[in-house]
């Protein structure tokens, strides 16, 4: 790779999932080709190439969970399992003519911003390169977030984390042990129950369960939405439009929110029998506020002879024996975490320098804060996809990709109308009253007043994740930048040029 | 030309009569009408009016400055007593040819001036900003309830919240070659609503509206074409010369946000004076404060070789309007 020492590039996008890849479609479309997406794994897909752990599918039904602009009419179900959304991702990169601009095994090691030049330093596992504009697309849901369990270097047998999960490892036959309940947990324990000896699941807080409207989409509807684009467009719009009008539920009355939960409670009822099984699967704080979960399964799985449920945390482990919280013992083989992901505390942040010589982590040591879900002040010219204040409780992230593809592509728009070598720099101020607006707004919603603790928060309780608003809401904020709310920054001049308005005119 | 002379007769709005008129020749041809008021030899100021308006747009302006000052003024193409291009000179690079013609023909060899624009005026500031002309002769530039793109969508004359329906509508209302009509009582409320601060005067108004009725409905139509489209922030971003802003806070046409954006944007931007309560006629509700800024750029900028840097008073406050005491210092030594 040394020849492509010093190379530079107008854009470097990271990441290849649906932002890194919707970012370079975007970028192909305002006809900016001097880009490269920079992967540290050697396929595109992201998170849905990494999580393909047994019974992996979206919880958003797939014809909302796909880009706009690539509409695909042949979607198998309504919740479309990973192998075909990564199928879909790789079909995107190769309609849109993505390939030569994919850099796969390029992990990203280090940015920092070079002030004079008015450019990103980019380390990477392939070698250096520079570039104007750095668009960061990493996902929340990346890192595998694995507890700190004190033992956990004793256990003899597997433990692997849901997101990286180790298919040379059968599970037939074992005891197995699945930490966490949330939306890849449940997901595991019917897919893997049917096989196992046993299957214990450590379960802090019990999530709310709602019925999956899962079913097969009939060949007579793929016909219909492969010849008549407009009734795919028309699904599309149902989907979205049911999911907006929800959203008033979740941010701004929370009460309205009784309805889901009888609805939740009625399925829980109907699948388990066993009274005690049921009070510990009754979660004791407002449905919404931790995500809602689609399962059909997740409850027939648990009332199986073969599984147990630990109503608590796995708190210690001593050889194969798991300790819970609550005192229980369980001997297990395999342990399964499904424990998610850093999401407040985006790892990308701790390899980025910026203006002012600090990082991101540093900056964001008291929660994530960006302008409009992008742009953080200090990191002049750095775009995060998926940033602060951006994820969904209830509806398509690919809607807030695309809402924040539009503000990418005004973003370089702007930076080509003023022209020359310049940059624009988020104003403190403007990242201050964005943020503002969004706590204002957050402090009724579900999410801060639902009584739970969930990953929309961050270690100082502050929810620096989701939007309080509709994705139309945010597709509004972030169609233009605005650029009162920048500084531009142009490459320093001699003294004596940029004083030559002032003094030279006046004194000389 | 029309039996009625587009702009007031009398009072503070009527134009005052210039020293001497001139008729320049542009790039493309086009002849424009210009005026020099006020003294051979002092501080020059060159005043570009916008849309729909003309000359005497500025007399108040220009009655306050020309005691002390050289104030140049010209009608755009199309408004005023300049001839109406043909459809392809309508452009903001024929304005820019304009502008430097203007400058290069109304100033002495190797005078410098400092430029104020109101709306479209500012906007013919940013798109000459490359011009090397533009360059040698401006000494300063005032911006005056202008915007560099997006005027469409960020108008509030239709209070939609959709910016995709204000950009229609405004598109609509710019790009209309509607007749104004007759003045009426109906038509100066109309034009106060979508121009002037509510606490616009009777005369004010009524001297804006003789002006805008006077703009022939094509000129206004095309004119209103480009501006709908316009794209100069680039314009704005290469304006290397001290550059002030100031803008009407209740203005619908140009609002505050985009002479923030401009503030963002302009390379040597030295403030930004937001007028409240005032709409987007600027120069003739607050002549004072547009007078005083361009009286302040002239101080800071303009002063010519040998003389001391400032006057009295310090450059922040400028000193008001009309009927300076005793000539301006700025004044004895021009070049």
């Amino acid at each position: 790779m040394a020849e492509r020492e010093r190379r530079h590039v107008r854009v470097a996008v990271i990441g290849s999932g649906f932002g890194g890849l919707g970012a370079a479609v975007r970028l192909r479309r305002q006809g900016i080709t001097d880009f490269v997406v920079l992967e540290r794994a050697g396929s595109v897909g992201g998170t849905w190439r990494d999580n393909d752990y047994p019974g992996c599918a979206c919880d958003v039904p797939s014809h909302l969970y796909s880009f706009s602009f690539a509409p695909h009419p042949e979607w198998p179900r309504n919740f479309s399992g990973q192998p075909h959304i990564r199928a879909y991702l790789e079909r995107v990169t190769d309609t849109f003519g993505l390939r030569p601009h994919l850099r796969f095994h390029s992990e990203v090691e280090s940015l920092r911003w070079d002030g004079a030049e008015l450019r990103w330093e980019i380390e990477t596992a392939s070698g250096p390169l520079t570039a104007d504009v750095v668009v960061s697309a990493t996902g929340p849901l990346s890192d595998p977030k694995t507890p700190d369990i004190p033992g956990l270097e004793t256990f003899p047998g597997t433990v692997m984390h849901s997101a990286r999960w180790d298919h040379g490892h059968s599970l037939r036959g074992k005891r197995v042990a699945v930490v966490g309940t949330g939306a890849s947990a449940i997901q595991i324990v019917p897919a893997v129950q049917p096989e196992v000896a046993r299957l214990t699941l450590f379960q802090r807080t019990a999530p709310w369960v709602l019925p999956r409207a899962d079913r097969e989409i009939s060949a007579a509807e793929k016909w219909l939405h492969t010849k008549i684009p407009a009734t795919r467009a028309a699904r599309r719009q149902l989907l979205w439009g049911i999911r907006e009008l929800q959203v008033g539920a979740f941010t701004r009355h929370p009460d309205r929110l009784g309805l889901l939960e009888r609805l939740a409670r009625g399925h829980l009822t109907k699948a388990v029998k066993d009274p005690a099984l049921r009070a510990a699967l009754t979660p004791g704080y407002r449905i919404g506020c931790k995500r809602i979960l689609l399962s059909n399964t997740y409850y027939p799985a648990l009332a199986q002879p073969n599984v147990d449920l630990v109503a608590a945390g796995l708190k210690e482990v001593r050889g194969s024996t798991l300790v819970g919280s609550d005192g229980s013992e369980v001997e297990a083989d395999t342990i399964v975490f499904g424990t998610g992901f850093h999401v407040t505390d985006m790892p990308i942040a701790r390899r980025v320098t910026g203006a002012h010589g600090t990082t991101l982590a540093e900056e964001w040591k008291d929660g994530m804060e960006a302008l409009r879900g992008a742009t953080a002040a200090g990191f002049p010219n750095f775009l995060t996809i998926i940033g602060p204040n951006t994820g969904l409780g209830n509806s398509s992230m690919i809607l807030m990709i695309e809402a924040q593809l539009n503000y990418l592509a005004d973003y370089l728009r702007q930076l080509d109308v003023l022209g020359g070598k310049i940059a624009l720099s988020a104003r403190p101020s403007a990242v201050q009253e964005w943020n503002r607006t969004i706590q204002r707004r957050m402090a009724r919603t579900v999410w801060n007043t639902g009584g739970c603790d969930s990953w929309y928060l961050d270690a100082n309780g502050r929810n620096t994740t989701v939007w309080p608003g509709t994705t139309g809401e945010f597709k509004k904020a972030t169609r233009q930048v605005d650029l009162a709310e920048y500084e531009v920054l142009r490459p320093a001049r001699t003294p004596a040029e940029r004083t030559s308005g002032t003094a030279a005119e006046v004194v000389a | 030309m029309s039996r009625r002379p587009a702009h007031v007769t009398s009072g503070p709005y009527a134009p005052p009569v210039p020293r001497r008129t001139l008729t320049v020749t542009s790039a493309d041809g086009a002849r424009l009408y210009a005026e020099v008021h006020g003294p051979q030899d002092a501080p020059a100021v060159v005043l570009a009016h916008g849309w729909t308006c003309s000359t005497a747009f500025w007399a108040p302006v220009v009655r306050a400055l020309a005691e002390d000052h050289k104030v140049v003024v010209y009608d755009q193409r199309g408004h005023g007593r300049s001839p109406a291009a043909p459809p392809a000179g309508h452009s903001t690079g024929a304005l820019a040819d304009d502008l430097v013609a203007v400058l290069e023909a109304a100033l002495e060899p190797g005078e410098r001036a400092v430029l104020g624009g109101h709306s479209m005026g500012g906007m013919t500031i940013m798109a000459a900003s490359g011009r090397p002309e533009l360059r040698a002769r401006a000494a300063a530039a005032l911006l005056c309830s202008t915007g560099s793109a997006d005027l469409a969508a960020e108008s509030r004359v239709f209070p939609l919240r959709s910016p995709r329906g204000r950009h229609r509508a405004h598109r609509l209302l710019l790009r209309s070659r509607a007749p104004l009509g007759p003045q009426s009582p109906l038509t100066r409320r109309v034009l106060k609503y979508a121009t002037m601060g509510p606490g616009a005067s009777a005369a004010e108004v009524a001297a804006c509206a003789r002006i805008v009725h006077g703009c022939p409905a094509g000129v206004r139509a095309r004119w209103g074409a480009v501006l709908a489209g316009v794209e100069l922030t680039g314009g704005a971003g290469g304006l290397e010369l001290p550059t002030e802003v100031l803008v009407g806070t209740a203005d619908r046409l140009t609002p505050p946000v985009q002479a923030r954006r401009l503030a963002s944007v302009l390379p040597d931007f030295r403030g930004l004076t937001e007028l409240p309560g005032l709409g987007h006629m600027t120069p003739v509700e607050d002549p004072a404060a547009v007078a005083g800024r361009l009286r302040a750029l002239v101080r800071a900028h303009l002063h010519p070789t040998g003389t001391e840097p400032t006057g009295t008073e310090p450059t922040g406050t400028e000193p008001t309007d009309t009927a300076p005491g005793g000539g301006r210092q700025t004044k004895e030594s021009t070049a």
